[in-house]
């Protein structure tokens, strides 16, 4: 939370991008996007962005960055197991995407109006699983 | 292997591709010893303490570190280590606090009067990436030594410190040394080395190349003093009876500069035959070696730095 990248990639950049092309296409049902108000199809896209933002950028340039400038050399001397720091950073990375989410779906709500889940273990299930491959 | 042996190297070898580092190493550091691990760049200093700590495995030859294999055992063994490495990091936006939290075990001491101790107790709230060099270096050696370890490894210790940086470093290491904490220090600098050290092993292409006190080095490998000075017109008997001294090697002269060279016993012999011939220069300067020039004896042997004379003037005598 106190990375900026992190700030700007994972909680700012899908919320801002969300509002403007929703703002784009409007929130009137559209046979483009089989009939579904386009708004609720792009606020669906965009927690996959949260996803790709933690999995594709946070998470690898964390992981790269701390190889490079010696990060885990420095754990490792100290005792740290290998394995540990990776499954510390992948705790990180999936509680920032379910925090970003809901971040997202609380800026969404209001503006959007955002239908009711009709399947809440599926989702629950599929948010993970999704985050946890990327 | 001894009660008393903390670190015991037997034919160590790495290689990283092609490239041999270590080459067949042998190295003991016995409790309570602060060993200086020196060398050129290259010479596989680093390496070797990685090997020492587990942090790279070895193509061949056998570690005993404290009783434990840092291969198989690197788990037991590295609670009872205490590293500040060369060229490693924090999590940027770690703070000094929290770093601290996180380094500590159950063998923990007080970590505020170590923060205190290097000057970093009002830098608590700060996060890594904000510290300056020296800063960093210091919060290092305040993780290495908050779990009371029994083997502290510092490579590169002072590096990025100002001299007071320095001074302060170098009475925490006689501190740890007065409690018995065996150190292992891989330098560059030849002045940290013969302030701390009680032992360096010189590394060179791998290898060891040669070891003993600073004192022991310094007569093996850079026996040779110089003494200069000037005198308007230097009068021939004077020079004459300077190259029959005890130890003197040879006496240059270019112009009113005088050099005598031979080993430490002509500064005394030196001093007193002027003082005898009524000539007290006033710029009489004296090059005393010391471990840099053993240091550059043993890793670029040749004449230069076998026998300190000159080629640039006129020599114009003396014993060999």
């Amino acid at each position: 939370m106190r990375d900026p990248l992190v700030l700007t990639f994972v909680f700012a950049f899908p919320i801002v991008t969300m509002l403007m092309i929703g703002g784009a296409f409007g929130t009137a049902p559209d046979p483009a996007f089989d009939g579904v108000n386009p708004a609720h199809w792009y606020v669906a896209s965009y927690l996959t962005v949260v996803i790709a933002a933690t999995g594709l950028v946070m998470l690898p340039v964390h992981l790269a960055s701390y190889r490079e400038r010696g990060v885990l050399r420095r754990f490792a001397a100290a005792g740290f197991p290998r394995w540990s720091f990776a499954i510390a950073e992948l705790i990180i990375g999936l509680v920032t995407v379910i925090v970003a989410c809901g971040l997202l779906l609380i800026v969404a709500v209001p503006v959007y109006g955002i239908p009711a889940l009709h399947d809440w273990w599926r989702v629950a299930a599929a948010l993970p699983l999704g985050a946890v491959p990327s | 292997m001894t009660e008393r042996d903390v670190v015991t190297v037997r034919g160590l070898r790495k290689t990283y591709g092609t490239r041999v580092v270590v080459d067949g190493l042998d190295l003991d550091v016995r409790a309570g010893e602060i060993v200086g691990l020196v060398g050129a760049n290259g010479a596989g200093k680093t390496t070797t303490v990685e090997c020492i700590q587990g942090l790279r495995k070895p193509d061949a030859g056998a570690l005993s570190v404290l009783g434990y294999d840092p291969v198989t055992q690197a788990e037991q063994l590295r609670p009872l280590v205490g590293s500040q490495l060369q060229d490693s990091a924090l999590p940027d936006r770690l703070r000094v606090s929290e770093a601290l939290a996180l380094f500590a075990t159950s063998r923990a001491r007080d970590g505020g009067e170590l923060l205190e101790r290097f000057g970093l107790a009002g830098r608590r709230r700060s996060v890594f990436s904000s510290l300056s060099g020296g800063e960093r270096q210091r919060l290092f050696l305040v993780l290495a030594l908050l779990n009371s370890p029994r083997l502290v490894i510092l490579d590169e210790l002072t590096q990025g410190l100002d001299p007071a940086g320095r001074r302060n470093v170098w009475a925490a290491v006689r501190q740890l040394h007065e409690d018995g904490t065996t150190v292992l220090l891989v330098t560059h600098e030849m002045d940290e080395a013969e302030a701390l050290c009680g032992r360096i092993v010189v590394m060179g292409a791998g290898r060891v190349l040669d070891a003993g006190t600073p004192a022991e080095l310094v007569d093996r490998h850079a026996r040779w003093a110089t003494v200069r000075f000037s005198l308007p017109d230097p009068p021939a008997p004077l020079l004459g009876q300077l190259r029959q001294l005890n130890g003197v090697r040879g006496v240059e002269r270019a112009g009113a500069r005088v050099t005598v060279h031979g080993d430490r016993r002509i500064i005394a012999h030196v001093g007193a035959t002027l003082v005898l011939w009524g000539s007290v220069p006033d710029d009489l300067s004296v090059h005393v070696p010391n471990l840099d020039d053993a240091l550059l004896s043993l890793l670029e042997p040749g004449p230069a730095a076998e026998a300190p004379v000159p080629a640039s003037s006129e020599l114009i005598g003396g014993r060999r």
